[in-house]
């Protein structure tokens, strides 16, 4: 059996590059999943010294010195991974399928259809984003549920351009047109046989668009719609806005790190997936 | 011979709109097929030749209704199907198929070859319980494996995936197909076992075929009857002995002219035409071929030349002055 | 009278070096180009004859090809011997090539008139003026109406016939010796190809050059080559004069290809029989038999064939074969 899938595996497997990036983003997955567990890092929010101490070598938890209450950086930081994981899954799940589907409705009947598609995410990618997620983050109130939908209506744009171009694209394929002269109705055509084909799309749209989603939640908490009652970067990056006057470069450090390696994995995998999934570098003449 | 013919084409017309202007208006149009009309008998093939841009690609998917004509009349089996909606049609397409020209775009490479093959018995609820072995039988008239059902189309060669393409086409067993230059991409070598397989399937199933190719003498091998497109429209039509014996149009003459032989003895007069086809936007006035005709005449600018019967039966060339060249 | 010995090739080897494994494209080749004279290379995909036009050129992408072997004497002279800038200095000027698809091989965003005289400006000492007259009579030269105007214009607004007439104008605007045309007409309708095979055997004619045609159709050999070269898998397996391979083919891979062809002279009626078809498929280049590699498809085949490659052997004047048969 060599499907096109357990090809794409085998070339990915290759860049260890990518399998390294694989590796850290389960690692980060598995530290948000104990933290929230509770066999991380728990408790956070105890005073584990003096505030604002800075870090020291006394013990693993003191590694990132302490905040203004005297809690653990360290903890926050790790905790602050299941902020960070969580919103990009959520956000991928509302977002993905909007996405999809108005793309492949929108380039696959064209037309009409296509046009008011077209219109209303034009007229959402023209109001800038960060806009959009503060006018959303006001009207539902504070918290993380308002920073998954707010991120989650507002990031499937992107994906429903590239879907629209892709289902466009192959609805003209002869393999799509072979199937319509044995019968096949629009809904297979569409589902059986040509979202088969863009499903790596999806895939390379969804690993770059979680470390959008990362940046953006850092962003809303940095505005202060962000989430509540949990640490996370983006709290831990607001409140060195006040701390750096005082010298106290910790908690930024670690919320910085935090992010960057995530952030970086995302990336490097997103570009390997492209290469390992993409079509065309397996046409054989 | 008396009998309805398969399939009947009458005054088919496509034109593709050409929009343009802040409107989307309708500024031009690509006469794709201007005006086209004939018959098939059947269990007979159909051979249609011409160049690119000559619309026969565009008239064989018309008439299976894949692109929709813009007017004219099909019948198929006695019955209009021109303006039959398209769940009616869908019915219908058991007994009309399509193999493409591309082996390589028209396989789903996501899917299985048994998948693929499956796929027009679901559709027709047909061998229900038996799928796999009909599945099988098709793979094995058409020379592959029973194995191949596991594999997916890019594990094979060109041949092979048109054999494939050929398979899926039979599944539902019909009567009429399109072959729309089923042979062109594939190797000379390949080219001969795959017509060889179109011909004897057609011995064992009956199957009536509409042949199109750019290729010349391929046509005139395997087809009965052979009609030449220019530009949309058939310049002349006839049985295949009689359109490369005695050829009356001269854009057909051109045509098998130009063909290179694979004889560096045979001397042959060559017809060399002129210029470049003209765009299908913008036909010339009066006869099509007009500029690049070597005996065109004055009034040949003026009025396009109906299709005319010649001196042998059932010989229809579409030329003032047909057979002067 | 001998024809001047313009290029000569010598167990050429270019191979590539891939995942799955080293495929050898072209394997010991050897063949000579006279002047004035053309030499046709047929076979179907996979055999290596675009790999060999372009090894001449020396334009195989390396990694992941290489020249592994062999000499490349034009003139005398190693091409494989040479430089980057001297090769430069041959490409285009002395020896060109036109390829098969037009629409890719010129670029869409200038003139043909200013690729014209790219080609002309980077190896001769003449001004723009002078560049540009002689752009408009190559254009002349292949056939273009007025060639003042078409100077100007941008690929895309020609048709596939004047934009391989532009091609063949620009291979041949410094007046090269030697000229390379791979698949020049498969894409183009059949009588746009007459027109074009018409024009390339007129220049010929007129400018002596020597031609290397490279096609799968062996109606375009007949018409227009004097010798010709069959490859099968990056081999050769049949040379020797056109005629006298045509009416005398002696490899069984070159009989097959010319009984599968369906005949159109009217000369047989053999209209909907069955063709004679080679059976098979063209072995993969990384499994290759062992021994000839046409013997999985060989109505002849021996035991002997699976032992040994055979050997090109001469069996009449000029006329070589690879294969253990004497038919």
């Amino acid at each position: 059996m060599n499907s096109l899938w357990v090809d794409a595996w085998n070339r990915l497997k290759q860049e260890k590059l990518a399998l390294f990036s694989l590796g850290i983003i389960l690692l980060y997955s598995l530290i948000a999943l104990a933290a929230k567990l509770g066999f991380l890092a728990t408790p956070w929010d105890v005073e584990i010294g003096a505030a604002y101490s800075p870090p020291s070598l006394e013990s693993l938890k003191h590694i990132f010195g302490t905040d203004i209450f005297g809690r653990s950086v360290l903890y926050k930081a790790l905790h602050g991974t299941r902020v960070a994981m969580s919103v990009g899954l959520v956000s991928a799940l509302i977002a993905t399928p909007i996405g999809v589907v108005l793309g492949s409705v929108a380039g696959y009947f064209g037309g009409k259809i296509d046009e008011a598609i077209v219109w209303f995410y034009t007229t959402i990618s023209s109001i800038p984003s960060i806009m959009l997620l503060i006018a959303i983050a006001y009207v539902l109130g504070k918290g993380i549920y308002s920073v998954y939908i707010a991120l989650g209506v507002t990031s499937w744009v992107s994906l429903a351009r590239l879907i629209r171009g892709e289902f466009m694209k192959h609805k003209t394929r002869e393999y799509v047109i072979a199937a319509e002269s044995i019968g096949a109705n629009h809904l297979k055509r569409i589902f059986k046989h040509i979202f088969p084909n863009v499903i790596h799309i999806v895939i390379i749209n969804v690993s770059l668009q979680f470390q959008i989603a990362i940046k953006s939640e850092v962003i809303l908490s940095y505005l202060g719609l962000g989430v509540q009652g949990q640490p996370s970067w983006g709290v831990m990056i607001d409140d060195a806005k006040l701390e750096l006057a005082r010298g106290v470069w910790w908690q930024l450090t670690a919320a910085t790190i935090g992010m960057f390696f995530v952030v970086l994995a995302f990336n490097i995998l997103g570009d390997a997936l492209r290469d390992a999934l993409d079509p065309k570098l397996k046409s054989r003449a | 011979m008396n009998q309805t013919p398969l399939l009947e084409v009458k005054n088919l017309v496509k034109n593709f709109p050409i929009k343009g202007g802040i409107f989307s208006r309708e500024v031009a149009s690509v006469k794709a097929v201007s005006d086209v009309s004939f018959v098939i008998q059947k269990g007979e093939t159909l051979g249609l030749v011409g160049e690119s841009g000559c619309g026969k690609s565009t008239l064989g998917r018309c008439i299976l209704r894949l692109i929709e004509p813009s007017s004219g009349q099909i019948i198929f089996n006695g019955q209009e199907i021109s303006q039959l909606p398209q769940p009616d049609m869908r019915k219908l397409r058991r007994r009309m198929q399509i193999i493409f020209q591309d082996p390589y775009a028209s396989l789903n490479p996501r899917m299985t070859v048994g998948d693929i093959l499956r796929e027009p018995l679901e559709i027709h609820g047909l061998y229900k319980g038996q799928r796999n072995e009909r599945v099988c039988k098709l793979l094995e008239l058409c020379g592959l494996r029973a194995e191949a059902m596991n594999r997916y189309p890019h594990e094979f060669s060109g041949g092979q995936r048109q054999r494939i393409c050929i398979a899926r086409a039979l599944a539902v067993e019909p009567e009429f197909i399109v072959c729309d230059e089923p042979v062109s991409a594939l190797d000379v070598s390949i080219q001969s076992q795959i017509l060889n397989l179109m011909m004897d399937l057609q011995e064992e199933f009956k199957l009536t075929y509409l042949f199109i190719s750019h290729d010349l003498k391929v046509v005139e091998h395997v087809s009965n009857r052979v009609a030449v497109m220019y530009l949309g429209k058939i310049v002349e039509t006839a049985s295949a002995e009689d359109i490369y014996a005695s050829p009356k149009h001269p854009y057909t003459k051109a045509l098998l002219s130009a063909v290179p032989i694979p004889d560096p003895q045979f001397k042959k007069t060559r017809i060399i035409l002129q210029g470049d086809v003209p765009s299908p936007i913008h036909p010339p006035s009066g006869c099509y071929f007009h500029p690049r005709c070597p005996i065109a005449q004055e009034n040949c600018k003026f009025s396009y030349p109906p299709l005319e019967e010649q001196a042998e039966k059932t010989h229809w060339a579409s030329c003032f002055y047909a057979g002067k060249l | 009278m001998e024809a001047e010995k313009i290029l000569e090739i010598k167990n050429l080897t270019t191979q590539f070096n891939t995942q799955e494994g080293t495929v050898i494209a072209v394997d010991d080749i050897s063949f000579s180009i006279y002047k004035g004279k053309t030499l046709g290379i047929v076979g179907e995909s996979g055999c290596g004859k675009s790999v060999t036009s372009l090894s001449i050129m020396r334009l195989i992408p390396q990694p992941p090809g290489e020249i592994a072997k062999g000499e490349i004497l034009y003139r005398g002279q190693d091409l494989l011997k040479l430089s980057m800038s001297e090769m430069r200095k041959i490409r285009g000027n002395e020896i060109s090539m036109i390829f098969q698809e037009p629409m890719t091989s010129l670029n869409p965003v200038f003139t043909v008139g200013n690729q014209i005289m790219e080609a002309i400006l980077l190896h001769q000492k003449v001004t723009r003026r002078e560049a540009k007259n002689k752009a408009i009579e190559m254009l002349k030269l292949v056939g273009i109406p007025s060639p003042e105007e078409r100077i100007n214009d941008y690929p895309h607004q020609l048709s596939g016939g004047m934009r391989q007439r532009i091609m063949i104008a620009m291979a041949l605007s410094c007046n090269p010796n030697v000229l390379i045309a791979d698949e020049p007409t498969t894409a183009l309708d059949v009588t746009i190809q007459a027109q074009i095979l018409e024009l390339m055997k007129g220049l010929r004619e007129t400018l002596g050059m020597a031609m290397i045609l490279i096609t799968h159709d062996l109606g375009i050999i007949a018409e227009t080559a004097e010798e010709v070269i069959i490859m099968y898998a990056g081999k050769i397996v049949e040379q020797g004069p056109v005629r006298e391979i045509f009416a005398h083919p002696k490899h069984p891979y070159t009989r097959g290809l010319l009984n599968s062809i369906p005949n159109v002279t009217g000369a047989e009626k053999n209209r909907k029989k069955r063709l004679e078809a080679i059976p098979g498929i063209v072995p993969s280049l990384l499994d290759l038999p062992h021994g000839c590699r046409f013997q999985t498809r060989c109505p002849y085949v021996k035991d002997r064939c699976g032992h040994a490659e055979p050997k090109l052997r001469s069996i009449a004047t000029a006329h070589e074969i690879a294969c253990y048969e004497d038919l």
